[in-house]
C-alpha cells in the first residue's frame, strides 16, 4: 500500500475518529437526526479540518511550543465561523437545522487531536490527506448513522433540503408508524452502540484471518 | 522529516522568549480577525437575504394572497410586551378602494405563562380584519390550511413536533380572542385536558406542553391585534422607508390572481 492511501485509509477505517478514537462524541450523537444532517455536520468539519490542518503544517516551525495551543485554537475558531457564516448565507435550512452544533465544532477534539497529533509535525501534503481521510470516515460514518436512525425513526431518507427542494426518499409508508426513539438522543447511542460493536466484530475477524 | 521532530521535540531558547510568544499569538490572532473580516464582508448580504426571504416565506403561508407585498407594508404597534411588527395583507376592491383584509403577527413564547418543553416558540398568525378571527384558506392544490405557521421551535420531534401538523393547527380556525366561533359560543383559549367543557384544543398526546405553550402564543397575537384594530385600519403611512405605492392606491407589482374569496 502506498503511503497517500495509507494515510488517507487510516482515516476512513482503522482509525475512524468516531468508530475507533471516539472523538467527536457531541455533534455525532447530537444531529444525526437524518441523512443530510449528519452529511453536513460531516462535511463542515471536513472542511474546517482540511483549513486548519494546512495552516498549522504552514506555521509548524515558527510557532514556539508554549503558545501552540492558542494558536491552533485561534485557527480553527476562524475557519468555523467561516464556515458558519457560508452556511448561513449559502444554506439556511442546513444551518438551522445544525443551530449551535455548528460553533460547537471549535471544540470538536478530531480537530485539535489532528492539529496537535498530525498537522504540527508533518508536511502541508500529508497533512491534507489525513484531513481528507479523517474528514470523509467522519461524514461517512454521521451520514450513515443520520440515515438509519432517520430511516428507523421517521420512515426517510433526505439526501438534500434547500429552501422549497427536498431531496427525500419515502422509504416506509406513511402510515406505518416509525420507532420513534430512534430520532431522539436514546436512539443515538442505540445506533452508534451497534456501529460500534459491528466495526469491532468486523475488525477482529479480519485480524484471525489475517493471523 | 527527522528536521521537523527535532524543531518539535527541542525548541530553541531563542523560541521561548516571552517577546516571540506575544508576537507569534499577535500575528496569528491579527490573521484571523482580517480573514473573518473579509468573510463578513463577502457574506453579510446574502445571510441578509436569506433572512428576509425567510420571513416573506412565512408570511406568505399565513397571507397567501395579497395586492400589496406585506412587508413593506409593516407597522410597529406596542405588543403585548414591546413593540411588535404587524404585516399588513391589502386587497383591491371592485369600487377602487385598497383596504387591509388581514394583518399577520408574530408572537414567541417568551413571557408565556405555558412555557413551551424546550427553546423558544415563535408562530406567525394569520388575522382577519374584519372578524378579528384567526384565518383559513385553500391552498393552490384545494388543501385546507390554517394561517398559523411555527416559524421556529425545538420541541422534540415527533412529539412536540406535531404541533406542525394541520391535525393540531385547525383547532384555531375562526376563533377570535374570546374563543368564539361560529358554531361555539364562549370557548376557552385552553387546551381540551385543561377545560373539558370549555377548552377547545385538542393537546397533541405526550405532548401536552408544546400544546398550552402554542395555544397561548396564537392567543397573544389576536390580543395584539385587538388593542391595534383601528391603528391597522387607518394608518395609511408605514414607519418603514417611505414607498411611494402605498398612498396611491394599488402597488401593479405584485399581480396576485384573486383565486376564490378568503374569509
Amino acid at each position: 500500500m502506498s503511503d497517500t492511501s495509507k494515510i488517507v485509509s487510516r482515516g476512513l477505517w482503522h482509525e475512524n475518529p468516531v468508530l475507533v478514537l471516539l472523538l467527536g462524541m457531541c455533534p455525532t450523537l447530537a444531529v444525526t437526526t437524518s441523512a443530510y444532517n449528519g452529511l453536513g455536520m460531516g462535511v463542515a468539519t471536513t472542511v474546517v479540518l482540511l483549513g486548519s490542518n494546512i495552516c498549522i503544517s504552514l506555521i509548524r516551525n515558527v510557532i514556539p511550543k508554549k503558545v501552540r495551543i492558542p494558536c491552533f485554537i485561534v485557527i480553527i475558531a476562524t475557519f468555523v465561523t467561516v464556515v458558519e457564516m457560508c452556511l448561513e448565507a449559502f444554506l439556511n435550512n442546513l444551518h438551522a437545522s445544525l443551530g449551535l452544533f455548528i460553533p460547537l465544532i471549535v471544540v470538536n477534539c478530531i480537530i485539535l487531536g489532528r492539529a496537535e497529533a498530525w498537522a504540527s509535525r508533518n508536511t502541508v501534503g500529508k497533512s491534507v490527506l489525513d484531513a481528507v481521510g479523517m474528514g470523509l470516515g467522519f461524514t461517512l460514518t454521521l451520514f450513515v448513522l443520520g440515515g438509519v436512525r432517520e430511516l428507523l425513526g421517521n420512515g426517510t431518507f433526505t439526501l438534500f433540503q434547500y429552501q422549497e427542494t427536498l431531496v427525500q426518499l419515502r422509504v416506509l409508508a406513511k402510515s406505518t408508524d416509525p420507532i420513534l426513539v430512534m430520532i431522539l438522543p436514546p436512539g443515538a447511542f442505540i445506533t452508534l452502540g451497534f456501529f460500534i460493536a459491528g466495526m469491532n466484530a468486523i475488525q477482529t475477524r479480519m485480524k484471525k484471518r489475517a493471523g | 522529516m527527522t528536521d521537523k521532530v527535532k524543531a518539535a521535540a527541542a525548541p530553541t531558547a531563542k523560541q521561548d522568549s516571552p517577546a516571540r510568544l506575544v508576537i507569534t499569538l499577535t500575528v496569528v490572532a491579527l490573521a484571523a480577525g482580517v480573514a473573518l473580516a473579509g468573510a463578513h464582508v463577502l457574506t453579510k448580504d446574502r445571510i441578509a437575504a436569506a433572512k428576509a426571504r425567510k420571513k416573506l416565506a412565512s408570511i406568505k403561508k399565513v397571507l397567501p394572497r395579497c395586492t400589496n407585498n406585506p412587508v413593506d407594508d409593516a407597522l410597529k404597534l406596542p405588543g403585548v410586551k414591546g413593540k411588535t411588527e404587524v404585516y399588513r395583507c391589502r386587497k383591491k376592491q371592485p369600487d377602487g378602494s385598497n383596504p387591509v383584509v388581514a394583518v399577520a403577527i408574530q408572537q414567541s413564547s417568551a413571557g408565556n405563562k405555558h412555557k413551551p418543553y424546550s427553546g423558544v416558540i415563535r408562530v406567525m398568525v394569520g388575522i382577519d380584519v374584519k372578524s378579528g378571527t384567526v384565518r383559513s384558506y385553500k391552498t393552490q392544490k384545494g388543501k385546507s390550511e390554517v394561517a398559523v405557521v411555527i416559524v421556529k421551535h425545538s420541541e422534540t420531534p415527533g412529539l412536540g413536533s406535531k404541533a406542525l401538523d394541520y391535525d393540531f393547527r385547525k383547532a384555531f380556525v375562526g376563533r377570535d380572542l374570546k374563543g368564539e366561533d361560529k358554531t361555539s359560543k364562549g370557548k376557552l383559549w385552553l387546551t381540551k385536558k385543561d377545560n373539558p367543557q370549555l377548552g377547545f384544543v385538542d393537546a397533541i398526546s405526550g405532548a401536552t406542553v408544546t400544546s398550552r405553550a402554542v395555544t397561548e402564543i396564537v392567543q397573544k397575537a389576536l390580543t395584539v391585534f385587538n388593542n391595534n384594530r383601528q391603528a391597522i385600519i387607518n394608518t395609511v403611512k408605514t414607519n418603514k422607508k417611505p414607498g411611494p405605492a402605498k398612498a396611491t392606491g394599488n402597488p401593479p407589482a405584485h399581480p396576485a390572481p384573486p383565486q376564490g374569496v378568503q374569509p
